[in-house]
């Protein structure tokens, strides 16, 4: 994957933010209890197929550009970046 | 510095200066998310938005059996953890105490006996929940440091009351510094950790269920 196309990726997933969205991450605790309704998950046993981790890559973008810690986080660059390897995952 | 100055600070500045990241904390966090808004539904509703927001915000106090099966010990813990939490902050009479100072009104406390077992329980159940974490592998793989920090610090302030309660391990006006100490530590990093729940839980809850009422479905 290029990498415009990585940023379109990003662009997309960063217009579909909204205050409901940014309220369910806000509101999560990693309980895990969401890989237990997923059937990817109960069927493979993978972890990876937990719902919230599912969203991570969206996570990290409401984190980084719509909060003032994520903000300062990634502008001191401890924050993890959305790159091809994330998308590829 | 001796255990009156370090019980005098926390008890004045820390506590002030504590409260006030809490409180503007809190506010940012929650209208970071607020004002982001919502994009116009188009769609024609069949059913109340409202009315579903209010009972998702109810509803989802209760498991879903589908899910209970799976993990009845981690739910149940987390009814103890949460309603321990609540009882031993709320319901004792020094903690009413300080919020009728704040506050203005005050409420009937439990006895200090019970409040004493609760906490222990309450100590137990927050113990469980991190071996809980170690050992499934879900939630071992999405943990991150914070939620370790979040455990800690919440923690802290109940088990230093318990030890301060039961003049256990240090001095009493020592522990009851170090308790307040580490009241101030979880009012300071609760904005800036998924302790934020504490308050987005209900945001979180009504647009779910907004969602699901205008759609007319179950959630």
């Amino acid at each position: 994957m290029s990498a415009p196309s990585v940023e379109k990726g990003i662009q997309f997933i960063k217009a579909q933010i909204d205050a409901p969205i940014a309220s369910f991450f806000s509101a999560c605790v990693h309980c895990g209890l969401c890989a237990e309704a997923c059937l990817f998950f109960t069927e493979t046993g993978d972890p990876k197929y937990t719902p919230i981790n599912k969203v991570e890559p969206m996570r990290r973008i409401w984190e980084r550009e719509f909060t003032l810690f994520g903000r300062l986080k990634s502008a001191v660059g401890l924050a993890k970046p959305v790159d091809e390897d994330t998308f590829a995952e | 510095m001796d255990a009156n100055e370090l019980l005098a600070w926390a008890r004045g500045p820390g506590f002030d200066i504590a409260l006030i990241i809490f409180v503007a904390g809190m506010l940012l966090r929650l209208l970071e998310v607020i004002s982001l808004g919502k994009k116009p539904d188009l769609s024609a509703p069949r059913g109340s938005g409202v009315e579903g927001g209010l009972r998702t915000l109810l509803a989802r106090s209760l498991p879903r059996k589908a899910v209970f099966d799976r993990e009845p010990l981690r739910i149940i813990n987390g009814y103890v953890l949460h309603l321990g939490f609540f009882i031993v902050l709320f319901m004792y009479g020094p903690h009413i105490a300080l919020f009728q100072s704040i506050l203005g009104f005050g409420w009937p406390a439990l006895p200090s006996g019970v409040i004493d077992a609760v906490g222990a329980i309450t100590i137990l159940s927050l113990v469980a929940a991190l071996v809980f974490r170690l050992n499934n592998k879900v939630m071992r793989f999405l943990s991150t440091g914070g939620d370790y920090v979040a455990w800690a610090v919440t923690l802290l302030p109940v088990l230093t009351g318990y030890l301060a309660y039961n003049h256990l391990l240090l001095p009493y006006t020592t522990m009851l510094a170090v308790h307040l100490l580490s009241v101030e530590l979880l009012m300071v990093v609760a904005p800036f950790s998924k302790l934020t729940h504490m308050f987005s839980f209900a945001m979180a809850r009504w647009h779910q269920g907004y969602k699901a009422g205008q759609r007319g479905v179950e959630s």
